[in-house]
């Protein structure tokens, strides 16, 4: 019986702190796991006792790449609790803001995280260096696209401050996004060659039968409202979440591990939403996802570097939509009183499903938080990737395993934000 | 100016304490950021002189404020800006001057921390320190010579 131990420290391009290790017994694997040392549940414990109105602003600094979902998770519980409805011209402006995260962080994550996996470099930095600077140049200037958005929605490009509950602290004109539309009209066909371009990757022949669950909607591709839904039947209301998924706590990581009650480990993010609600992706994208070959269901997850790329194609062409239909609000937000609840509150980040859910005592203010990030959703089907997905290589160099089980994390953009970067990852060979 | 960090971790709000501090002198453009490598080269583009102000871990005291020229070289690899989410300030710096968009004058001010957890305010040597380190800034942005 022999034993090997591969350690890799400081490990870019995943969010935060994390760690894996394999375990190898006589050629097979017996044990992953992928560890997580970001304490979320630090944030939960920081917003009580503060006013309601503080959490989107106070839950959008978790993560540096994906606030617009913190703050659209935390007003949809809020306006839950408080009852209030938040819909027309106020709540299109919320989509569009959504979309240009969408953009901001697939863009970010594909072309600066993801990419150098499929092309062999260590990073962004060396892939530009080799002969792809014109590529990373344009992700840059599309991932602008987004962030003028956010912007011209949010208030300023990093952390908006313009959202609040019951809507928004000052309602953009009519002229000001109609000025963002020539930018946005700029960037569809640097988003066409992007997904061309991440669509001719070479792409592990691997997949496995998911249980896939994403937010649905009646007529709009998923972002920050509709029910959760799975390919395996389930169908609920928001508000049922804490009914049909559970969170568990393993001791060797601080992020608690998402499971359905019904039926165990799950996928939620692009792969899940794009397999369940492909109709609703705009003509365009569905035509370019088309064009490059990507079918009506894909579950092959390093594919994801495709979905994102037609998503990003998807929220371009929506933010347009909205712009075009878009008519200034009487009011930039609905009045309400405060008053006690509990309201529960759901959006597709970027990377998955993200769940907020609050406990307001009479004046507004917080006495209970739960908040559910898509990454703790994900890492139990993450660990089950490893394990699957390197069974049929474990007589390769411990380079190719290490490689393989990067780029196998990185499918899911994990954000383990809030925290540096290190990834500790070993294989134990017995 | 740039100022990196996260308000609501402790000593890592140190370089949007001194973007704050310098608001209103005027003369120069200010930006907060989280530190996102490409929300950095964003901000890098069509500028001249950048000063960039981060919050570090490097084994000194408290509130010790120390600069580097980025404009000269890559940071020294034992030093470690705390905002950055994966993909920070030095590799912003690296990958802006790989695409030819770095500013001729980059420089970067840190000011060492000694607490970083989430919901605890920034430290009093690090609080005592912004006001100095913005006066730095504004002399190093101020000063004559193309901008």
């Amino acid at each position: 019986m022999t034993e090997r131990t591969i350690k890799v420290d400081m490990l870019a391009r995943v969010e935060g702190e994390g760690a894996f290790k394999v375990v190898v017994e006589q050629g097979r694997v017996t044990g992953t796991e992928f560890r997580i040392f970001e304490p979320p549940r630090f944030f939960e414990a920081f917003l009580v006792g503060r006013d309601h109105n503080e959490a989107p602003d106070i839950t959008a600094r978790i993560c540096g790449i994906c606030p617009v979902a913190y703050q659209m998770s935390s007003v949809a519980a809020m306006e839950m609790a408080l009852g209030v409805v938040v819909d027309g011209p106020l709540n299109d402006l919320r989509r569009l803001l959504y979309c240009g995260e969408w953009i901001e962080s697939h863009v970010l994550h594909a072309a600066m995280l993801h990419a150098p996996d499929f092309l062999g470099y260590a990073g962004a930095i060396e892939m530009a260096q080799d002969g792809h600077g014109e590529t990373v140049k344009l992700a840059l200037e599309l991932k602008k696209a987004g962030n003028a958005i956010v912007t011209a929605v949010g208030g300023r490009e990093i952390h908006p401050m313009n959202v609040r509950v019951g809507g928004w602290y000052r309602a953009p004109r009519k002229a000001e996004l109609a000025a963002l539309r020539a930018q946005l009209v700029a960037a569809q066909p640097l988003a066409e060659t992007f997904l061309d371009w991440v669509a001719g990757f070479t792409f592990p022949d691997k997949e496995r039968d998911y249980t896939l669950v994403s937010m649905k909607h009646p007529t709009d591709y998923p972002m920050h409202e509709g029910r959760i839904a799975s390919n395996r039947g389930l169908d609920i209301a928001v508000e049922d979440f804490n009914d049909h998924f559970r969170e568990e706590h393993v001791e060797r990581s601080n992020a608690l591990h998402g499971y359905l009650i019904e039926g165990g480990a799950y996928l939620c993010g692009p792969m899940a939403r794009y397999n369940l609600c492909h109709d609703q992706l705009s003509d365009r994208a569905r035509a370019a996802a088309k064009r490059v070959g990507l079918g009506r269901a894909c579950l092959n997850p390093y594919k994801s570097i495709i979905i994102r790329a037609v998503e990003t194609i998807h929220a371009l062409d929506e933010a347009i939509r909205l712009i075009d239909g878009y008519e200034e609000p009487g009011l930039s937000s609905v009045p309400y009183a405060p008053r006690a609840g509990t309201g529960m509150g759901a959006s597709e980040a970027p990377r998955g499903i993200l769940f907020h859910q609050y406990t307001l005592d009479d004046g507004g203010s917080i006495k209970k938080a739960q908040i559910v990030p898509p990454t703790a959703q994900n890492q139990p089907s993450i660990e089950a990737d490893l394990a699957e997905y390197i069974a049929d290589i474990l007589d390769q160099p411990d380079d190719t395993i290490r490689h393989l089980c990067e780029q196998t994390i990185r499918n899911y953009d994990p954000c383990i934000s809030c925290a540096t970067h290190f990834l500790d990852l070993k294989v134990e060979r017995r | 100016m740039i100022g990196v960090g996260n308000e609501f971790a402790g000593d890592d709000a140190a370089g949007l304490l001194v973007a704050r501090a310098l608001a209103g002198r005027g003369m120069f453009d200010i930006a907060e950021t989280s530190g996102l490598m490409t929300d950095l080269v964003a901000l890098f583009e069509g500028r001249g002189r950048v000063v960039i102000v981060d919050a570090c871990v490097s084994g000194a005291a408290a509130g010790t404020v120390g600069w580097f020229d980025l404009s000269a070289g890559p940071l020294p690899p034992d030093l470690r800006t705390v905002s950055s989410h994966g993909l920070g300030v030095a590799e912003a710096v690296e990958l802006a001057r790989t695409l030819g968009l770095c500013p001729r004058e980059c420089l970067l001010a840190v000011i060492e921390g000694a607490r970083f957890a989430l919901g605890e305010p920034p430290s009093a040597p690090v609080l005592e320190a912004v006001p100095g380190c913005a006066d730095m800034v504004e002399a190093a942005l101020c000063r004559a010579g193309p901008g």
